[in-house]
């Protein structure tokens, strides 16, 4: 018994004595912080980089005391820089405070929320900053796309979320470009499916992202498309991608589009012709017409399917 | 001889002898008939078919006139010492002679008429020629992004742009909005034209509003830096209300707020180093016949609130440089007739006002649902000549 107490008693001291440390490196980094905010409040200038600055030198320990401030919404206190401040000092249980600021109205604070969740990147981060890519101001965003392309960032886990996220998503543009970025072959799968849903702002979507990863071999599936989409601006998206891959068994039905009386869709398959021939013929349906009879249909890879 | 001494009985031909001669006679004579007929009908189509391809070689003669002519024209160089775009010379059995209409006097738009002969063909083509004009429209050098709104085009000269709206709700369809990157469009941005990003863009967004093509440039376009350069020394900062008149002016910062007016009359050069700003209630106004030229150098170039006021409606009376890396924004609630050249400036419109005239600027954001109408009568002349109409005539 006596032994035990002898075993027990220090570490018992140990333990007390390290929550005494640890409570008294808390408190003195919330005092570092309140004197901070005060500094800051005095300060004519309110400059809230240097808000950020005087926030991060309180350490770490700070964060848990700056979460608590976050979610209190100070009126006389911008979130911006309390926010970078806590993704900088870099605590991972931080995230769903700095994520719940991502439903905050300014798009600075917003900002600040994809900004501290990059440097706190993490599993947990990447449903918010996919939801991010598609917030209505752009610099959000741009800075969520940053993050999620990352070197931190899982791929795969984008590729999911941006597939979870594409029937909601107001701009799917932005999320078909963040998978063509990603590039990975889950993501080229994904965008094809994508040709495969209802509605010319999904495929368009996903042209958009195809067009970024331009891969030859997506040719044939998005031929398809210039017939069998009755949509203007599906089909234009289609011929750039196909003059961008240069897919010559295209060649003959861009020909027909020529003929459209839609400018933009003649201009569009007029502008893949030219790309993929490397012919510099005008827009007119008989000399490219007259070019197929007497040569083009012969040439390699341009006969008709 | 018969024995009796009665005359031999002569044996009578049959009644059938000679025919074949004359059948022969008969088939000679429409085989020669034929053999004529058809060597004439020959010799009428040899004659034809070498009349065809005269008439062809005299066009094609007159042509290689228009090509020496039109080299000469380009050229400024008059090789045959008769004059810039008159041309006289063979090809082969044939020649040509080109002349020009008016007789050339710099740029301008010419006639230019060549015939060719050969032997007794002569034809004659007409060639139209003029300086080629670029269309400004909106260039955004890295990027453009445009929210709501819509882009067309009008002509200044034709008169106003509600004279030219048709039933479409726009003017006209040849807008050209070009960038080096991507032109990124969203909120149904709508552009009556062409949205041309740079050679590794593309549009982005919702691009169904776009009526032209969306395909990328083939190459990069390239901005002449402006380098502000103010020729007479800074009266100080400017703020307040002041008619100015035609000469050269130079502030160190310009403000008009608060119920402040600045009025242009005549030929105005306005220089300003640093801030320039007509906001809130401050106006600026261009009097009928007035034009203004300001060169701005650096930071923010602002017109918002009561914004500028150009009586004439001309956008070409209006004209802004910038050398600033900053900011110029339009968003005042007139709307404004006006150019803008700042290719190192991140350019914000928005309102509803309407912008007329051109920008060109590193980014053009566009949001608020402003809607921008290019001028065509800004096009710029590139230098070069464009040919307008071929057309054959009678020699």
């Amino acid at each position: 018994m006596n032994g035990i107490r002898v075993f027990l008693f220090p570490a018992l001291v140990l333990v007390t004595r390290s929550e005494q440390d640890s409570s008294a490196i808390e408190a003195e980094a919330i005092r570092r912080v309140d004197q901070a905010l005060t500094a800051w409040r005095a300060d004519p200038e309110k400059d809230p980089d240097q808000l950020e600055k005087w926030l991060v030198a309180a350490g770490k320990p700070a964060s848990a005391y700056l979460c608590r401030i976050i979610e209190g919404r100070p009126q006389d206190l911008p979130l911006e820089p309390l926010v970078m401040a806590v993704g900088r000092l870099g605590s991972s249980e931080s995230v769903g405070t700095v994520c719940s600021v991502l439903s905050c109205p300014a798009p600075a604070d917003r900002v600040a929320a994809v900004g501290a969740l990059r440097l706190l990147f993490c599993s947990k981060c990447i449903p918010f900053l996919v939801a991010a890519v598609d917030d209505s101001d752009d610099s959000v965003a741009i800075v969520a796309e940053a993050a999620l392309l990352g070197e931190k960032s899982s791929f795969a886990q984008v590729a999911r979320e941006v597939d979870k996220h594409w029937k909601a998503a107001k701009d799917k543009s932005r999320l078909a470009r963040l998978l063509g970025q990603v590039a990975t072959a889950d993501a080229h799968e994904r965008l094809l499916g994508f040709l495969d849903l209802p509605g010319d702002d999904s495929r368009v979507a996903a042209l958009q992202g195809l067009y970024l990863l331009a891969r030859p071999e997506d040719g044939e599936r998005v031929a398809v498309l210039l017939k069998g989409s009755s949509s203007v601006v599906v089909r234009k998206q289609a011929c750039l991608f196909l003059g961008r891959v240069q897919h010559r068994p295209a060649v003959r039905e861009l020909i027909e589009l020529l003929r459209e009386t839609e400018a933009g869709l003649a201009a569009n398959a007029h502008w893949a012709l030219q790309r993929i021939t490397g012919l510099k013929l005008k827009l007119d349906a008989g000399l490219w017409d007259e070019w197929w009879e007497r040569s083009g249909k012969t040439l390699e890879g341009l006969s008709v399917r | 001889m018969h024995p009796r001494g009665r005359p031999a009985r002569i044996q009578s031909l049959p009644d059938t002898a000679g025919s074949a001669l004359l059948l022969c006679l008969t088939a000679m004579f429409i085989i020669m008939s034929v053999g004529a007929s058809t060597l004439s009908v020959l010799l009428a189509k040899q004659a034809s078919v070498k009349r065809a391809v005269e008439v062809d070689q005299a066009f094609l003669i007159a042509e290689a006139g228009v090509d020496v002519a039109l080299f000469e024209l380009r050229t400024s160089t008059d090789y045959g010492e008769d004059g810039i775009g008159e041309a006289v010379g063979t090809v082969g059995r044939g020649s040509f002679t080109a002349t020009l209409i008016p007789e050339f006097a710099g740029p301008g738009e010419y006639t230019l008429r060549s015939e060719g002969t050969v032997s007794s063909i002569t034809r004659a083509i007409e060639v139209v020629v003029g300086p080629m004009v670029r269309d400004i429209g909106f260039f955004g050098r890295s990027s453009i992004r445009m929210s709501g709104g819509m882009i067309d085009t009008y002509d200044s000269d034709l008169g106003t742009y509600a004279s030219q709206v048709g039933a479409g709700g726009f003017a006209g369809s040849n807008a050209t909005v070009h960038s080096n990157g991507n032109i990124d469009l969203s909120a149904s941005a709508e552009i009556y034209g062409d949205a041309t990003p740079g050679p590794t863009g593309m549009v982005t967004g919702d691009a169904s509003g776009v009526t032209g093509s969306t395909a990328p440039a083939s190459e990069l376009v390239e901005l002449e830096p402006y380098v502000y350069a103010p020729p007479i020394a800074s009266s100080g900062p400017f703020a307040g209300t002041r008619v100015f008149r035609t000469g050269v002016y130079r502030y160190s910062s310009f403000t008009v707020l608060g119920g402040r007016t600045v009025t242009f009359d005549g030929n105005v050069e306005l220089y300003v180093d640093g801030p320039f700003s007509v906001t809130g209630r401050g106006v600026g106004i261009l009097r009928p016949g007035a034009t203004v030229t300001i060169h701005h150098g650096s930071r923010d170039f602002t017109i918002t609130g009561n914004g500028v006021v150009n009586r004439d409606q001309q956008p070409g009376n209006l004209n802004i440089f910038s050398a600033t890396n900053s900011n110029v924004v339009i968003a005042g609630i007139p709307a404004f007739f006006g150019t803008v050249y700042a290719p190192e400036a991140d350019f914000l419109a928005r309102g509803t006002s309407g912008l007329y005239g051109a920008i060109q600027a590193d980014t053009l954001t566009l949001g608020g649902g402003m809607s921008l109408h290019y001028d065509r009568s800004l096009g710029q002349a590139t230098g070069e000549l464009e040919v307008r109409l071929i057309h054959p005539t009678t020699p």
